[in-house]
């Protein structure tokens, strides 16, 4: 997929992996790479900006002695997956009119 | 490499580039990124190996442009044009050199003025507040003077160390942050990756 197009599918990804429970790092890599390759350090900077973005909250939990960091999503971040929802309309007619440019 | 060496070859790389409370937000994200891989079966160097180079991974954090090695084109007729305009790009580049080291010295002179002002006036406040005692004897008023001066001086200094202190910060991060220009703009090339 196309890298520009794939970074701004990311956070909602992100945001929807958060939807049924709260999940940590490793956990959301894992349950977005069979949808969209993603890695570690990419997944860095989208976790920070949805927290400064208040669209997830954090929380520390001790697992196996050590303290994970488990994300929650936020009223904000539920709101922002609607919202990103309802353009997709746009993005659709966006899609349709380049696909009716080839055919023609 | 292991998790330790890892963790600090990172932090390493980190250390003058990005804020501290970030320095350890990084992390503690890539630890625990290592150890949550190690539960889910993958040894040590494998998890490790799985997250990258540490030096990529720092710079990426730190917004500094991966260098990419663009090979060097250098044959005969730039090699002589270099000789050649020695004197002009030499004096020119020996110029912004000097430049620049002026104005570090200047953002080190406030600082360095303060700790002299805060040494001399500590050092020469508790010397005439501990030989005034001997002045008594030969007058009242000279010795109580010079107690006085020399207690206002020792709180003088103390309070230009206090200043000093708390403006080191300042001054240190205005260094840093030349020297990152300088380095940004002369030595690194700018390879943007698309």
């Amino acid at each position: 997929m196309d890298s520009q197009l794939k970074k701004g599918l990311i956070e909602y990804c992100v945001l929807a992996s958060l939807v049924e429970i709260d999940s940590y790092g490793y956990q959301i890599v894992k349950e977005i790479h069979p949808h969209l390759e993603i890695t570690e350090s990419t997944l860095y900077p989208i976790l920070k900006r949805l927290e400064t973005n208040k669209k997830v909250s954090t929380y520390s939990k001790v697992h196996n002695g050590r303290l994970r960091k488990y994300y929650h999503l936020t009223d904000l971040g539920v709101a922002s997956i609607q919202k990103f929802l309802q353009e997709w309309n746009d993005v659709e007619a966006v899609h349709y009119y380049i696909k009716r440019s080839v055919e023609e | 490499m292991n998790r330790v060496e890892f963790i600090k070859e990172l932090s390493n790389y980190l250390a003058y580039e990005v804020r501290p409370s970030e320095v350890h937000r990084l992390i503690e994200y890539y630890d625990e990124m290592i150890l949550d891989l190690m539960e889910d079966g993958y040894s040590e160097r494998a998890a490790v190996k799985k997250l990258g180079d540490p030096k990529q991974l720092a710079y990426e954090a730190a917004g500094i442009p991966t260098e990419v090695k663009v090979p060097r084109r250098f044959n005969w007729l730039w090699i002589t044009m270099l000789i050649l305009g020695f004197p002009l790009w030499g004096s020119l580049a020996l110029a912004a050199f000097l430049v620049l080291l002026s104005i570090d010295i200047v953002i080190w002179c406030i600082p360095f003025t303060g700790a002299c002002l805060a040494g001399g006036t500590i050092i020469g406040g508790v010397a005439a507040s501990f030989t005034s005692p001997f002045v008594l004897f030969d007058s009242f008023f000279m010795g109580v003077t010079q107690l006085g001066a020399g207690m206002f001086l020792f709180g003088f200094g103390l309070l230009c160390m206090w200043l000093t202190y708390k403006f080191s910060a300042v001054f240190m991060n205005m260094h840093r942050n030349l020297m990152r220009i300088i380095r940004r703009n002369i030595f690194q090339r700018k390879v943007v990756q698309v």
